[in-house]
């Protein structure tokens, strides 16, 4: 049953509807933050991205038992679509020859910054979903 | 509203996209995120390729914010650097954490490349 067209087609449609929401989100981020080149706003939306993926997968999932598409279209769809990493490697690359300290300091900030977001939404996961037992 | 609209329906074509190549993926290797590595650098080359393009507003909005944008992935990129950290395999994170940040930069640049070369 679980491999059957209907239930892979709702998974998909659920990453859809996610993904459509996690990308306009992240282009109204940009648009309300609007920083010279947009380098915060890609900044900001990463490293939220990176708390909340941790926090979703583990955290909400433990709390509330979603549904497989629930986690799927809030997980994969929406933050995953949130976030962006083509937009990262192109604003760095654009903005090296102009402002080379910039850029690197912009590939740190979002690459270390990812590295710490993920366990803090990992720990405040554990919070929430420990509460319920 | 329309810019919106465009940006939406790209990034939900895009995510899709990205959640199909991910379900293969795990096929092929359960433990190495191979999919998000071939995802974002894809996405990367095609941001680049897209940008010397310099295609009129909208297109730009619903292919490079919205299907680039949706496609590619920061957040799971940096949870798969978790896991694999997690799982004790360093030597593997390090790789794939750098790995993916050269590949993805190369790829920008030969986008770029390609679009002013052709």
């Amino acid at each position: 049953m679980k491999n059957n067209g209907w239930y892979r087609l709702g998974q998909v449609s659920a990453v859809f509807c996610g993904g459509a929401l996690g990308g306009i989100s992240r282009y109204e981020i940009g648009n309300w933050i609007h920083s010279a080149n947009g380098l915060l706003g890609t900044s900001v939306v990463n490293l939220l991205g990176c708390f909340l993926l941790t926090f979703t997968i583990y955290g909400l999932d433990l709390r509330f038992d979603l549904p497989e598409w629930q986690i799927l279209g809030l997980g994969t769809g929406f933050v995953g679509a949130f976030t962006t990493f083509s937009t990262f490697t192109l604003q760095f690359v654009q903005g090296i020859s102009n402002n080379p300290l910039g850029s690197l300091i912009f590939l740190l900030v979002n690459l270390i910054g990812g590295m710490l977001c993920v366990p803090l939404g990992y720990l405040a996961a554990t919070r929430v979903g420990r509460r319920q037992r | 509203m329309t810019t919106m609209i465009w940006v939406g329906l790209g990034a939900g074509l895009g995510a899709a996209c990205r959640y199909g190549i991910t379900v293969l993926g795990k096929l092929v290797s359960p433990t190495i995120p191979y999919a998000t590595i071939l995802i974002n650098v894809i996405g990367s080359f095609l941001a680049g390729w897209l940008t010397g393009s310099q295609l009129p507003g909208t297109w730009a909005l619903f292919l490079l914010t919205g299907v680039c944008g949706g496609f590619t992935t920061f957040s799971t990129f940096s949870v798969d650097t978790f896991v694999l950290v997690r799982n004790r395999r360093y030597l593997l994170a390090g790789w794939y954490w750098c790995g993916t940040v050269v590949l993805g930069v190369l790829a920008v640049v030969s986008g770029l490349w390609l679009s002013m070369h052709s």
